[in-house]
């Protein structure tokens, strides 16, 4: 067909050459991938990077079994419901990233990252001792602080352990260390500035009478917290504020940390095989000094001292508010 | 063709009704998406976006399968002029196919408690990386089923020296189906080679062998339903799947952008894939031609309609919209926001899910004994799931657009308070257009799986109806579509995609980096709008040129046989 | 795209094939030209090797070669079908009474 009749027919050849060229194209493409993954490129690989003695590795693990990426990309594949996670590990450090994961359900506040600071492996990954040099070494750390505390996430509370925390880190400082030709693109505008002078531009338009009256609602129920709180609604602001909650539910649910719903009054089997009562003194004590009295389950260490972060006042508010969780229902 | 020639050919029946079902219920999913996109809080703790997205791809590459063996074990025995091999076989991939269904389903949920069943190092259940997500005991169970198939369709083949170039299209894909599934089948520890052979998969997948079994399948469902000469499309084919691997061989490296692989991917990537488009406008001209080589009527318009609609998807979702962003120039904007999700959806369903429906109203009809059937369900079907996802992709384009401004040039990465809501216009564009796509596919699922069965074949009223348009004189808009206007249309397409394009590369100039959007807004709502109004009004007028077609010999049966393989040789 | 439409005469002469052939290349070598201009690494530092200039030279060279090579096959097979579709209708014609 391809062929006419009186003209010396090309067709085979032209089938030939074509075979022939794809046959060089698959030799030029095993060549370069075979060049793309050398040593000498000096590309970060994950078995060489360790986060607070966990391995890149093991978090990668998590990290697929979880399936972040159907939410997540990195390296820009994946869903494209929440953000790019492959350079967070650089711009938001180890401490916030501590203080999120256990509850990702609400942006960390910065005395929540400051008592992950406390712990020595988190301030040694970090490098830096305390929250004001943090957030001056992390910048979008402290931009998501003053932005974000007071919101929740739309990210699902997971059920990671305090392992699988470290690992996931160990896997995001993986990905930050690697070189990706050039992407993402680095802005180069101070986006949140572009944004509020579009919103204050767009405020001085009468459609944005709905803002304003969002504003003001926020403003009247702010008024009304003024009012002298009870030493209960006191301790739970606190517990928000210290990032408690990220690991203590306010039902008996385990998170990281023992469920805080109905612990008070009750007995808890310890791990050295002994039985405590769950009162005043016994939490004031386990705030203070988490590893005195490790209850049978957890492992020690999990959890940082508060002893030199809250003050007494402080700590008698959070267990009253531990207290109003219900007593003794175990 | 009016009675199928081969008992065999029976067995293609329960692929093409498991398909509707699983299409049905992936776009379940893809409708939990959109809401749960607009409403990040619902069903949040229950059933995760991550986890209904990761059923919405696996399912949306298991039914496009089935749609695949269905047409498969239905052109099967015409190409090989003998029963097809092992039909108990065939049977039991059925079934499997169901199973693994089931099993993926399930597994896919543990996601949201971190269970992935790791078992010397590989997670059996599933391993949470995109379109992969299955674990391995499933991916093992789909290896064998493609096994299967491969044995299937080689030993129904005649022998390897009267193969003609659909044979060895077939043949070719349902091996490279197979061995290139084994990709996916490690754990792998570092990112980037991961990614790199997730690729092999996906892109191998999609870009090489789906892509050829298509031009194989477009190729026999023209030669079956126009009666085309087999030698020249035979010609088309050979050189459609030449042009694909010649230009999407190296054109993987398009995915190598970013990973992490060096800097000349970039190069490559973008050059071979500004080639990808060039087997797609191949494979446009070829179904132009072979739609209009002969005035006679289409016999089964929706099974055209479907077959059109894929061709010209792949033309506008595939080749335009995946060429605006394969350049690194520009891909490093659009790579990981929803301006790819346009090209993806568009991609994927036109491409090879319309191939599949396009089948099953072919075979159907057909494997049930109907001679004429009530068309406008199909057509109204059709109309109903082509428009609403060019909707789709418009809401995924213009939402792409803002977010690449608010998320990359201002570098905004709150997305619960900059990035969603700067994107709330397309964000609730996509469950409306959702709705109407779904309203589309159970009217789709209804007309086939009950065709021929509630009622039978109102003929008389067929009979009145092609009289009453076989009177009615072609209007302007029904004129024959010559070879110029389809060209103009395809002109058209193409420069509403150069707009994109430029659009896109726009981001790169300092002015926008700045913070100024007007210029890329103000082209994308000119090019997106603009290509997918002209592929609207194409096919459309594509459909009128056939419709009008005087019904001289109305009262034959659909179309009346597959002689045309005997013609090979 | 429909540069080579079905106007052509099938049977050329070797001066007319030649035409067609200098006019297929062209497009070819002017398309593969805009495809490199676009996908020039402008903006980076042509990495690994950062030190190789003669291997980005030679991608390059390569990558254009083969570039219009498929542009010219498709060209010649988009205009080999506009011929057998003239053909089959010609025979059509032939068949028709």
């Amino acid at each position: 067909m391809s062929c006419v009749e009186g003209e010396p027919c090309v067709e085979g050849r032209k089938r030939r050459r074509a075979v022939l060229a794809l046959g060089l194209m698959a030799v030029i493409f095993l060549a370069l991938s075979a060049v793309s993954f050398l040593d000498s490129r000096g590309q970060s690989v994950p078995n060489t990077v360790t986060y607070a003695g966990h391995e890149a590795v093991a978090g990668k693990r998590v990290f697929q079994a979880y399936n972040c990426m159907g939410c997540h990309t990195l390296v820009g594949n994946g869903a494209y419901f929440a953000p790019d996670l492959t350079g967070l590990y650089d711009k938001v450090g180890p401490a916030w990233l501590e203080a999120f994961l256990p509850s990702a359900g609400a942006w960390p506040t910065g005395a929540a990252v400051r008592v992950q600071l406390a712990d020595s492996d988190v301030a040694a990954e970090s490098g830096v001792a305390t929250l004001d040099e943090y957030l001056a070494k992390y910048p979008a750390a402290a931009e998501r602080i003053e932005r974000r505390s007071s919101h929740a996430s739309t990210m699902p509370n997971l059920p990671l352990t305090r392992s699988d925390v470290r690992a996931l880190i160990a896997w995001l400082k993986y990905t930050s260390s690697m070189n990706t030709e050039g992407w993402p693109p680095v802005p180069r505008v101070d986006g949140i500035a572009v944004r509020r002078a579009s919103l204050a531009a767009a405020a001085s338009l009468p459609a944005s009478a709905g803002i304003a009256a969002s504003g003001s609602a926020a403003s009247g129920s702010a008024a009304s917290a003024d009012a002298v709180p009870s030493e209960e609604a006191r301790g739970e602001s606190l517990a928000r504020d210290f990032g408690c909650v990220a690991c203590h539910a306010a039902d008996a649910r385990r998170l990281v940390g023992p469920g805080w719903g109905g612990l008070y009054g009750s007995s808890v089997p310890l791990a050295d095989g002994s039985t405590v009562q769950a009162d005043e003194a016994y939490l004031v004590e386990s705030i203070r000094t988490p590893d005195a009295q490790v209850v049978a389950g957890f492992t020690p260490g999990s959890m940082v001292s508060y002893a030199e972060i809250l003050d007494p006042e402080q700590i008698a508010a959070i267990v009253a508010y531990i207290r109003s969780l219900g007593e003794n229902t175990r | 063709m009016i009675r199928i020639e081969y008992a065999t050919q029976r067995l293609s029946l329960r692929f093409f009704m498991l398909m509707l079902v699983l299409f049905f219920f992936q776009t379940g999913f893809g409708l939990l998406l959109a809401a749960q996109h607009v409403d990040p809080a619902l069903l949040a703790g229950v059933l995760n976006f991550n986890v209904i997205r990761a059923e919405h791809t696996n399912l949306a590459v298991l039914w496009i399968l089935s749609g695949f063996i269905g047409t498969i074990l239905f052109v099967g025995p015409l190409l090989s002029k003998r029963e097809l091999a092992a039909p108990a076989l065939i049977k039991f991939l059925f079934y499997a196919l169901i199973a693994i269904v089931l099993w993926n389903v399930a597994t896919q949920v543990l996601a949201q408690t971190g269970v992935a069943g790791w078992w010397h190092g590989e997670p059996l259940l599933q391993e949470g990386l995109e379109y992969l997500e299955a674990g391995r005991i499933a991916d093992v169970v789909i290896l064998i089923g493609f096994a299967i198939l491969c044995y299937v369709v080689l030993r129904s083949f005649p022998p390897l020296s009267k193969w003609n170039e659909i044979h060895w299209g077939l043949g070719i894909g349902v091996v490279a189906l197979t061995l290139v599934w084994i990709f996916g089948m490690f754990f792998v520890e570092r990112l980037d080679l991961q990614e790199y052979f997730r690729w092999y998969v996906v892109h191998y997948w999609v870009e090489g062998v789906w892509e050829v079994i298509h031009i194989s399948l477009v190729g026999f469902l023209l030669v079956l339903m126009f009666r085309a000469d087999i030698k020249s499309v035979g010609y088309a084919v050979f050189w459609g799947i030449s042009l694909v691997w010649l230009s999407g061989l190296i054109g993987n490296a398009h995915h190598y952008f970013w990973i992490g692989t060096p800097e000349f991917w970039q190069f490559w990537g973008s050059l071979f894939s500004a080639l990808e488009p060039l087997p797609l406008i191949f494979c446009f001209w070829h179904i132009y031609l072979d739609a209009h080589q002969d005035g006679k009527p289409i016999r089964n318009m929706p099974a055209f309609a479907f077959l059109l609609g894929s061709v010209v998807l792949e033309q506008v979702g595939a080749g335009i919209l995946g060429f605006t962003m394969t350049f690194a120039l520009t891909n490093v904007w659009s790579h990981g926001t929803w301006v790819t999700l346009s090209h993806a959806h568009l991609a994927l369903f036109g491409t090879f899910g319309m191939l599949g429906i396009a089948a099953a109203y072919y075979a159907v009809p057909i494997m049930r004994g109907v001679t004429g059937f009530d068309q406008r369900h199909g057509k109204l079907a059709f109309w109903l799931v082509f428009t609403s996802m060019l909707g789709l992709g418009f809401a995924f384009a213009i939402g792409g657009t803002v977010q690449v401004f608010t998320y990359r040039t201002l570098g905004l990465d709150w997305f619960g308070g900059d990035v969603a809501p700067a994107m709330q216009f397309a964000k609730l564009m996509a469950p409306l257009f959702g709705t109407l796509f779904t309203v589309g596919v159970c009217l789709l699922a209804y007309d086939l799986l009950t065709l021929g069965l509630t009622k039978p074949a109102p003929s008389a009223r067929r009979a009145q109806e092609t009289a009453a348009m076989a009177a009615r004189a072609p209007s302007r808009w029904g004129r024959r579509l010559t070879g110029w206007e389809a060209g103009l249309w395809l002109l058209g397409l193409w420069v509403a995609g150069a707009v994109i394009t430029l659009g896109l590369l726009s981001f790169n100039l300092p002015f926008v980096q700045q913070g100024h959007a007007a210029l890329p807004y103000l082209m994308a709502s000119i090019g997106y709008p603009g290509l997918f109004i002209v592929t609207l009004l194409f096919v459309w007028r594509f459909l009128s040129s056939l419709e009008a077609r005087t019904h001289v010999d109305a009262g034959l049966p659909l179309a009346t046989a597959a002689v045309a393989p005997s013609a090979s040789g | 795209m429909a540069a080579a439409g079905p106007q052509g005469g099938l049977r050329l002469t070797g001066e007319g094939m030649n035409a067609r052939r200098i006019i297929r290349l062209s497009i070819a070598i002017l398309a593969s030209g805009v495809s490199l201009a676009l996908s020039w690494p402008y903006w980076r530092d042509f990495g690994f090797w950062p030190e190789s200039r003669g291997m980005w030279i030679g991608y390059f060279v390569v990558g254009y070669v083969l570039a219009v090579y498929v542009f010219y096959a498709f060209l010649d097979s988009l205009g080999t079908l506009f011929e057998h579709d003239e053909l089959e209708r010609g025979a059509d014609r032939e068949d028709a009474p």
